[in-house]
């Protein structure tokens, strides 16, 4: 069964790791968000993208929630010695494949296919994509004014309530070369735990990618990132209170109207199926604390639309 | 998913008096350390930093923290005060000079915790870097020498489970630069880009 997942950061990443452990890696692709991508140090760094790859290559800091395992960061005390910016924690590990990655970039190569080389070189056998090659950025709309995706959520702590977002270079921005074949080639289109605004908002403002979920011939499940209408990680919940007007299952399928078959939500989040429509609740325990737990998600998202 | 209240007392460097022969420096350092202590925190449950140190509320604020304002009176006075209008339920109070802490520790020590009762985890000169307690109710003003054995002993004069736990990010407490330089990769981002940038001490304090 070919399988393509919509993914963001963290969340998203671990849920990867649980659909590439219950079937063969080769039959996914994942499509990560660039939306927060960023220029740090003069390197391009893409937190969401690398998030899956350490994911997938097993390299994550399961302990920590992010970053790499065995990480340290004594590049950027050099760096906080000389003066030059550490708001953003880039650590020793990490650094190499941003250095990679950038090299790359500014000879021309395009952003998918470094992605490619780097999950060859890390051994992953899944594809995992970036949803366009062209530059898109998230901004959000504040009190404190328009914000960097980076700046609002790493400099400013997520504090700020969001009004709106907005894609920069979405318009122009075209699906990266093999987004839509994995698209059509699916037989089943997952949408991760991820935050539905920041996360995957900006891989479903890329047209192309929109236009091939609503014509899509396949069921897509998406998986809610919250649990009793809170966010395991981040400000999903806050957001949707203040964009969507609420937490229920409902609000999170309005994110995705006309995208989505069903929606995998947590047990404590049952009690209020309101507003669901077409949509088809599937419910399950969706707090991936271990591999075990991970692998049962993946399993009832995959299995969502058979049972 | 927050499932308890973690309170983070930070009394400046005020208490550091050790760290490093420059104020500034101290300072510093101990940002770092709270902030790595509030970053380990942060997933596990809903954090209250109590304070009176401007800079630390700063940091405390933008990293997504509750600040309450510290009373005075040292750290049980503070902790009681970050305590009086916490939400029922698990409760941790870690020191802000644990700087190796992860999330997962934090996990570990709420899952440690007998129903009802209190877990902790002493450092090795026999004072409390980190209590878990069932209810605020459970917690008494024993910060201090010899604070780890007392809050045991107070847990069990009330009738319940008390249990020391070994873990060892939340034991290695740091009071100076040379126990910094022992944990070196094992500290968080923010402390190891603290220790990198030190500049060399005046005095060899």
């Amino acid at each position: 069964m070919n399988v393509a997942v919509l993914c963001g950061g963290v969340g998203g990443a671990r849920f990867v790791r649980g659909v590439v452990d219950v079937l063969p890696p080769r039959d996914v692709t994942v499509v990560g968000n660039v939306g927060d991508d960023l220029e740090v140090l003069g390197m391009h760094v893409s937190p969401d993208l690398d998030s899956v790859l350490y994911a997938l290559a097993g390299l994550s800091d399961e302990q920590r929630g992010w970053g790499r395992a065995d990480e340290s960061w004594s590049a950027l005390g050099t760096v906080a010695a000389l003066g030059g910016e550490t708001w953003f924690l880039l650590g020793d590990r990490d650094l190499g494949l941003h250095l990679v990655r950038t090299q790359a970039l500014r000879a021309g190569e395009p952003l998918s296919a470094v992605i490619g080389r780097i999950a060859a070189g890390l051994g992953i056998e899944a594809a995992l994509l970036p949803a366009t090659d062209d530059r898109l950025r998230t901004f959000v709309r504040t009190a404190a004014g328009e914000l960097s995706f980076q700046e609002w959520f790493v400099a400013r702590g997520h504090r700020d309530e969001v009004d709106g977002l907005r894609f920069e270079g979405a318009d122009a921005a075209t699906p990266a070369p093999g987004v839509l074949e994995a698209l059509a080639a699916a037989d089943l289109i997952l949408l991760a735990p991820s935050n539905p605004y920041v996360s995957l908002g900006p891989i479903l403002a890329v047209a192309g990618i929109r236009e091939a979920l609503e014509r899509r011939r396949v069921p897509c499940v998406a998986v809610s990132p919250l649990i009793a209408g809170r966010a395991v990680k981040g400000p999903a919940d806050r957001m949707l209170a203040r964009l969507a007007g609420g937490t229920s299952p409902a609000q999170v399928a309005g994110c995705y109207a006309g995208l989505i078959d069903a929606l995998v939500i947590d047990e404590s989040d049952a009690h209020d199926l309101d507003g669901l429509g077409d949509v088809r609740a599937v419910v399950t325990r969706t707090l991936m604390r271990d591999a075990d737990a991970r692998r049962r998600l993946a399993e009832a998202a995959l299995g969502a639309v058979h049972a | 998913m927050p499932v308890a209240t973690v309170v983070i007392p930070f009394a400046g460097s005020a208490g550091k008096t050790r760290l490093h022969s420059s104020r500034r420096v101290r300072h510093e350092l101990s940002l770092a350390m709270l902030g790595d202590v509030i970053a380990a925190s942060l997933p596990v449950g809903h954090t209250r930093v109590v304070t009176g140190d401007a800079d630390g509320a700063v940091l405390a604020e933008t990293a997504g923290a509750t600040v309450v304002d510290d009373p005075g009176g040292g750290q049980s006075a503070a902790v009681s005060a970050a305590l009086a209008d916490v939400e029922p339920g698990a409760t941790l109070i870690l020191n802000s000079d644990v700087p190796c802490a992860v999330p997962d520790d934090l996990r570990a020590l709420l899952a440690a915790t007998p129903a009802g009762g209190m877990a902790l985890v002493e450092a090795l000169d026999g004072t409390t870097n980190a209590l878990s307690i069932s209810a605020a109710e459970t917690f008494a003003p024993l910060y201090g020498v010899g604070s780890a054995r007392r809050f045991l002993g107070h847990a069990r004069d009330l009738g319940l489970d008390a249990v020391s736990v070994a873990i060892p990010n939340l034991a290695d407490d740091v009071d100076t630069v040379d126990d910094l330089r022992r944990l070196h990769l094992r500290l968080g981002p923010r402390s190891q880009v603290s220790l990198a940038n030190l500049p060399p001490q005046v005095d060899g304090a």
